[in-house]
């Protein structure tokens, strides 16, 4: 559910979870599986955040090993981070380019664009 | 030497050990007795109360009910009884001291409880007041051995019960300074060796002490008189009491002690404290221990939680493993503090356990990032969005885990339906909307 104070306010967002056979020692996947316009989430609805990255995924090195997927974090963690996610999307590493644009240069824009997600996924009709 | 308060009382009615095996044997013989014998002395019991006072029939008719209550009396060292005094002062081991003694020696005791007169004259009580404090039963006592015709007085100054076994309690001193000369005598509680029932346990009630003695065979009372003891010219009443007390002790063969009647109630009390200790898990040192440990690992989470885990698991690991995995069921989701790492400076949100082990987000209250989305589609005159409080209630949690699959698969199909619905509400709410079906 989209967290309370942010253009996904209300919007309840279904999403899969899959989990590898090596779970915890691996991560699960994350995809949503409607619609979702945000610079960390790729258009396929598959989420780009670090808790789900095992240490050593990320070549670049934007995001330190105590962000990355460890055995000890829990599916509530993730969903945490996803809210966290949603309501502060991260334009350093987008998965999203076009989002990750819009959340910078047209914030009105961006909002719009979510304000029409959340209504879909509630089944309101949208302007 | 002192003796521990430990020693000093019986704490459990029964015997362990293979003597055990006897006990069982005997209950159902001793139930039998035990209800022969409650219904003869309650027959006994109303004819003696119906008889006049201090005639010798009645004396024959409770001599006899006591007898079939199995109270048996023995006396020893006869030479040294006094029949001149009028205060007589014995160690205390069960309720029925003064009765065991009224039947050789008659005598009343005060009455600590509040019994109607004929009832308390049976039984040997008289109310000198004792529940009114010291001075009135002083006073009272005074009056009442200033009697023509009155009977001796019996007191016990231990002002307790103890097992008899080990050592006396410390001798009160208000028994001694009514009267210069006492009559001292010591007690001794017999019961058959095969079938050691306590005659009276810490913090028991007199009604249980006596089923259990009409449940036991014999019950035999020992009065070892030791004889007048006079209080000396320049000898103060501790000193005297004190006297008694190792006259009392040496010829029950126990030792003394000076724990009071005070000491006693202190020491049930803590009894009790730790016995709700016991009952209660949390409460229990251990756990705490094992608490604090676990609260080095996960600061930020409650003492109570984790004792709550603990009384489970009884195992720190285990209790850290289902606090990281989100395993320990949360009664008050709003009291849970938020790990630091959750903590980010935007909404702030709580996750709430589901039955089915699919956690579904909750939100809290923020009010201070509300305000920047009311730029809303407001088009009716409902309070603006971002001010107004959401009315529904977001927890779609369920109330039990379903055993089937199904039943799971239902509870979570209907508590989906139920957050989408919930939610659709909040943003029709919020937003002001206008919707068929919902609001107009």
């Amino acid at each position: 559910m989209g967290p309370e104070g942010t253009c996904f306010e209300c919007g309840v967002f279904p999403a899969k979870l899959i989990f590898p056979p090596d779970y915890p020692l691996s991560p699960p996947k994350m995809q949503f599986t409607c619609e979702m316009f945000h610079p960390n989430i790729y258009s396929d609805g598959r989420v780009c955040i670090s808790i789900l990255h095992a240490p050593g995924d990320d070549p670049m090195g934007y995001e330190t090993s105590a962000e990355r997927w460890s055995p000890v974090q829990s599916v509530e963690k993730i969903l945490l981070s996803v809210v966290s996610m949603l309501a502060e999307p991260n334009d350093e590493s987008s998965a999203n380019v076009d989002a990750a644009k819009m959340w910078r240069d047209d914030r009105e824009q961006f909002n719009k664009i979510a304000e029409r997600l959340v209504r879909k996924t509630l089944n309101l009709p949208y302007p | 030497m002192t003796v521990p308060i430990e020693a000093m009382y019986s704490r459990s009615r029964f015997p362990s050990g293979p003597i055990l095996l006897f006990l069982l044997l005997y209950t159902p013989i001793g139930i039998i007795i035990f209800l022969l014998r409650l219904f003869i002395s309650l027959q006994l019991f109303l004819a003696a109360s119906v008889l006049p006072h201090n005639t010798i029939i009645r004396r024959i008719v409770l001599r006899v009910l006591y007898s079939i209550m199995g109270l048996v009396v023995r006396e020893e060292a006869l030479e040294n009884r006094d029949n001149s005094c009028r205060i007589i002062t014995t160690n205390h081991i069960t309720p029925f001291d003064h009765l065991a003694v009224s039947i050789v020696l008659p005598c009343v005791t005060p009455s600590v409880y509040d019994l109607p007169g004929a009832l308390s004259t049976l039984l040997c009580y008289r109310d000198l007041g004792v529940t009114q404090g010291r001075e009135v039963l002083r006073a009272s006592a005074r009056i009442f051995l200033n009697e023509r015709n009155s009977p001796p007085l019996l007191l016990h100054p231990e002002g307790a019960t103890t097992s008899g076994n080990l050592a006396l309690m410390k001798y009160g001193t208000w028994a001694f300074e009514l009267n210069g000369s006492v009559l001292v005598a010591g007690l001794h509680v017999w019961r058959l060796p095969l079938l050691p029932v306590a005659p009276s346990v810490l913090g028991a009630s007199w009604a249980a002490d006596l089923c259990f003695m009409l449940f036991s065979p014999v019950t035999l009372f020992t009065i070892r008189y030791i004889g007048k003891l006079e209080r000396g010219e320049s000898e103060t009443v501790e000193e005297f009491a004190g006297r008694v007390q190792i006259a009392t002790a040496v010829a029950l063969g126990v030792k003394t002690s000076n724990h009071t009647v005070a000491d006693k109630v202190e020491y049930m009390k803590r009894l009790a404290r730790e016995a709700a200790a016991a009952a209660n898990p949390m409460l229990n040192p251990e756990v705490h221990r094992m608490a604090q440990q676990v609260q080095e690992v996960l600061p930020h989470i409650s003492l109570e939680q984790i004792k709550r885990d603990l009384v489970h698991t009884q195992n720190v690991d285990l209790t850290i493993t289902n606090f990281l995995e989100g395993n320990v069921p949360e009664p008050t989701p709003e009291s849970r503090p938020m790990t630091p790492s959750q903590a980010h400076p935007g909404p702030s949100v709580q996750l709430l356990e589901t039955g089915s082990s699919t956690p579904v987000i909750n939100q809290s209250q923020s009010p201070s990032h509300i305000s920047n989305i009311s730029k809303t589609t407001s088009k009716c005159d409902s309070p603006p969005g971002g001010i107004s409080k959401p009315s529904v209630a977001l927890s779609t949690a369920a109330k039990s885990f379903g055993k089937s699959a199904s039943e799971r698969m239902t509870s979570f199909e209907s508590r989906k339906a139920q957050l989408i619905e919930n939610a659709r509400r909040k943003y029709i709410e919020k937003h002001g909307l206008q919707v068929p079906g919902y609001n107009c």
